[in-house]
């Protein structure tokens, strides 16, 4: 298929999570379009890893993978704790960065 | 019409629809759902690339794992019986320009690089080829991990905490 | 020569210094007041033996102050010439004679303030033989405003009178309005000659190297003197001054200060004979100034106040002499007016710590009272009067001569005038004060020996330095002897008038006044001279000060306020972009990355 065809792939499901993580008010809903976002990573890495014969975009799907993981175990927990303060987990009213 | 290129236009498009559908629906639980139809989507493109530990790795940790937890998250934080979040939001339009601003620049970006067609040869056993790649060139990174791993064990326990 | 001069100078320095930083003595005053008599007296050891030593050119050294590129621009130093020494002489001579009487004159003055006193006394012995001593014109300059600020300091001695306070302001900017003349003239001076130095001056002015059109410089330059020697119209000061103490008044409104402005002209005379258009125009205001101080001293009854006057009116005579291309007749009038006028305030001080009063109506038959000081009051007034064979009648001679040497017609005239008037109004004091039928209350006293000891040793070299000129030891002194008789005339003329309307009473004062009518009503009203000041100061003054006030808070600070509160609002504006929400955050960090995407793109 060559490796513009993955990329391309790769960029529109990023775009998407790209819009998901910036239009959706609840918080929960902004995660999933972050891991959509990390999800198009991997699959750029995996592709270059294939089409240049490198290990290492393997391994460092791999690794994205972990973080990711580990990444939304802590946020979803935040998220549950900003729930439990303000019983509340729209995007729009959590702005104590305010200045 | 090789069968890579028919299983790629087939996932291409389930994974397409199913990422837009995450970020348009508008009950939380149904995004999730189709959050799962896309990791599926992307192992099966992993797949494709002969990736098959990752293929292995994506549906078992994110497919399994990560939506798990997403939806633990949102029984709790929502109450299933009344009303669901609103989920329209004052920035469409201009995450909208923004988005596909960045998808048009990475297109014209890809359109002017030359880029392999083919695919080279890949080492037979990929998983033992990644393990040893694992614990000899990046196994400080592999460390790395763990600590992060030990980190987010203690933040998630922090967060579980009982309210004394 | 140069180390003597450098001891008459650098002791009255070294007791200020002392005084000023060494707080105990100081407040010690009867310390302070030894240590500062003990300086001016060596520096009149030294000035006296500086005079001894016979000059035959100008001794000068300088030191580098200001260094430019070919040569100092401008140099301290020591310039002796014989002027200067005999100058030095009179300063340190009668500074210390002040400083001495002040020691029974103010005996009655709190420690501390009498140190402040003689501190003040060092300090302006120090400026004024800075100012003689000066090689330059910078160095004057510079010595020329710190007298005027030590005259400002004693006038104001007494700080918590309001009328002091307000004078000592008036003398200073009343000289300060000259002083705005002497610094554009002196800088237009250099601009023409190239230098400051007074040396180079006056050789360059003797080469004809100068260039023409001097005119203007020399008349700011002027200014200056006619400032600080109490010309009409800027003589509105000096009789406010006499606020001071009496022996403030005698140093420096009589002897030295004053005569600064003289003295300057004197000196620098080779400059200003080079534009006799400003000769003639410093001698018509000098003797116009005589006349005018003589008329208004006529209607004082202050004693301190006639005395001013009167200052004010020989030192129109010195300016008009210099006026008249005779530097040596004027500062022979300096010298001698120094003696006697600094004689006549001490033994008025003598009269005023007696009687308790300044106002010569409440005094009078004082002369039983207080025979020594009324002896040496009438030595001084006869040598005012210019009566052969005191000093005051060689010296008013030499400058009546010369005025008529140069054949300034309406000038002599009035200084002739002058000359009746000086008398009349001089022996109306004494007459008034120390004579008559009626006594003042309480028991008048007379001088202390540390008063009567000062007094007498004026007396004696007023005296003496006219028996010098009597014995005909002058070369210069040819005068017509019509003039001689008409002087000596005028002077009896005077003193017969006032023996016959106070003392004898066959005139009345009254009738005289409506006589002279509208003299009498302009002179008793100043000629209006200090209400003049007072509107062009409300009205220019104020009025630009009113204006550029509004600029500044108007334009000026405007100018910052606007930017202050558009910075203000600014930061108001951005703030909104600090929403608070983190998916606004990503909103930015996705645009930012859409631009440079388009950035990298447009900038192949």
């Amino acid at each position: 298929m060559g490796l513009h065809a993955y990329l391309l792939l790769a960029a529109a499901v990023f775009t998407t999570g790209l819009f998901g993580v910036l239009t959706r008010r609840n918080a929960v809903g902004i995660l999933l379009g972050v891991e959509l976002m990390l999800n198009a990573v991997n699959i750029n890495f995996v592709a270059f890893a294939r089409y240049n014969a490198e290990i290492a975009g393997l391994v460092f799907a791999l690794f994205t993978i972990a973080i990711t993981v580990a990444e939304v175990a802590i946020g979803l927990a935040i998220v549950i704790a900003i729930f439990r303060v303000r019983q509340t987990v729209d995007a729009d009213h959590l702005d104590l960065l305010k200045g | 019409m090789t069968l890579e290129t028919v299983g790629f236009w087939g996932l291409a498009v389930v994974l397409l629809a199913s990422s837009l559908a995450v970020v348009l629906a508008r009950n939380l639980f149904h995004s999730v759902l189709y959050l799962a139809m896309a990791l599926v989507a992307t192992g099966g493109v992993f797949l494709l690339l002969d990736a098959a530990f990752l293929f292995g790795v994506q549906l078992l940790l994110y497919a399994g794992g990560v939506v798990t937890i997403v939806v633990f998250a949102i029984m709790l934080t929502e109450q299933l019986v009344g009303e669901r979040i609103r989920q329209t939001s004052r920035r469409l339009a201009p995450g909208g320009v923004v988005a596909v601003g960045v998808f048009v620049g990475v297109l014209v970006s890809l359109g002017r690089v030359s880029l392999p067609t083919a695919r080279p040869p890949f080492p037979g056993n990929q998983t033992a080829a990644l393990g040893e790649a694992l614990v000899t060139r990046y196994v400080v990174a592999l460390e790395l991990l763990a600590i992060l791993f030990v980190a987010t064990l203690l933040g998630a326990l922090y967060f579980a905490r009982p309210d004394d | 020569m140069i180390p003597l001069a450098l001891i008459v100078l650098g002791l009255p320095f070294l007791a200020f210094v002392l005084l000023g930083m060494a707080a105990p003595i100081r407040r010690n005053g009867r310390g302070a007041a030894i240590v500062s008599i003990a300086a001016v007296g060596g520096s009149l050891a030294a000035a006296v033996r500086l005079w001894l030593v016979p000059l035959g050119a100008t001794v000068v050294r300088r030191w580098e102050w200001i260094p430019a590129d070919d040569g100092p621009l401008v140099t301290v130093g020591l310039y002796v010439d014989p002027i200067g020494q005999a100058m030095l002489v009179l300063v340190t001579l009668v500074a210390f004679l002040v400083q001495v009487y002040s020691w029974a004159y103010l005996d009655g003055e709190p420690r501390p303030s009498l140190g402040r006193y003689y501190t003040y006394q060092s300090l302006f012995a120090f400026s004024m033989l800075g100012l003689v001593l000066a090689p330059n014109f910078v160095q004057m300059l510079i010595f020329w405003e710190l007298v005027g600020f030590c005259s400002y300091l004693l006038i104001g001695f007494w700080y918590d009178r309001p009328a002091a306070a307000r004078a000592a302001v008036k003398a200073f900017w009343a000289t300060r309005l000259g002083d705005v003349g002497f610094v554009i003239g002196i800088v237009l001076l250099w601009r023409a000659a190239g230098t400051f130095d007074f040396v180079a001056l006056f050789d360059a002015a003797a080469a004809h190297r100068l260039p023409a059109g001097l005119s203007l410089t020399m008349f700011l330059i002027y200014l200056g003197a006619a400032g600080k020697s109490a010309q009409f119209p800027l003589h509105v000061w000096l009789p406010d001054a006499m606020e001071g103490p009496t022996p403030v008044s005698a140093l420096i409104h009589a002897a030295t200060m004053v005569a600064a402005g003289v003295f300057m002209v004197t000196r620098a005379f080779p400059l200003f004979a080079l534009t006799p258009e400003v000769l003639v125009l410093i001698a018509w205001v000098g003797a116009l100034t005589a006349l005018v101080a003589a008329t208004m001293a006529c209607v004082e009854n202050d004693i301190k106040r006639v005395l001013a006057y009167s200052t004010v009116s020989q030192l129109g005579y010195m300016m008009a002499a210099a006026g008249a291309a005779a530097p040596r007749a004027a500062f022979s009038h300096l010298l001698t007016h120094g003696l006697f006028k600094a004689l006549l305030f001490l033994a008025a001080g003598a009269v005023i710590h007696a009687v308790g009063t300044n106002d010569i109506r409440e005094m009078g038959r004082l002369f039983r009272a207080l025979p020594q000081t009324g002896a040496v009051f009438l030595v001084g007034a006869l040598a005012l009067s210019g009566v052969w064979p005191l000093s005051g009648f060689f010296s008013k001679e030499a400058v009546l001569t010369a005025v008529w040497d140069a054949r300034l017609g309406l000038p002599f005239a009035m200084l002739v005038l002058t000359t009746f008037l000086t008398a009349a109004y001089m022996f109306r004091v004494v007459f008034l004060a120390f004579f008559g039928d009626r006594g003042p209350g309480g028991h008048p006293y007379d001088a202390p020996a540390i008063m009567a000891i000062p007094l007498w040793i004026l007396a004696i070299l007023t005296v003496a330095l006219g028996a010098r000129g009597a014995l005909g030891d002058d070369a210069a002194h040819h005068a017509p002897s019509w003039l001689t008789g008409l002087s000596l005339g005028l002077a009896g003329a005077g003193i017969g008038l006032a023996l016959v309307t106070y003392q004898w009473k066959l005139v009345s004062p009254a009738a005289l006044s409506r006589a002279l009518g509208p003299f009498d009503t302009m002179a008793r009203r100043r000629y209006g001279l200090d209400a003049a000041y007072e509107a062009l100061y409300r009205g220019i003054v104020l009025g630009l000060s009113r204006l550029i006030g509004w600029v500044d808070r108007y334009l000026v600070d405007g100018v910052v306020n606007v930017l202050s509160a558009w910075t203000l609002r600014a930061g108001d504006q951005l703030r909104r972009i600090q929403t608070g929400q983190a998916q606004d955050y990503v909103y930015g960090v996705a645009l930012g990355l859409l631009l440079l995407v388009i950035a990298s793109r447009v900038w192949r």
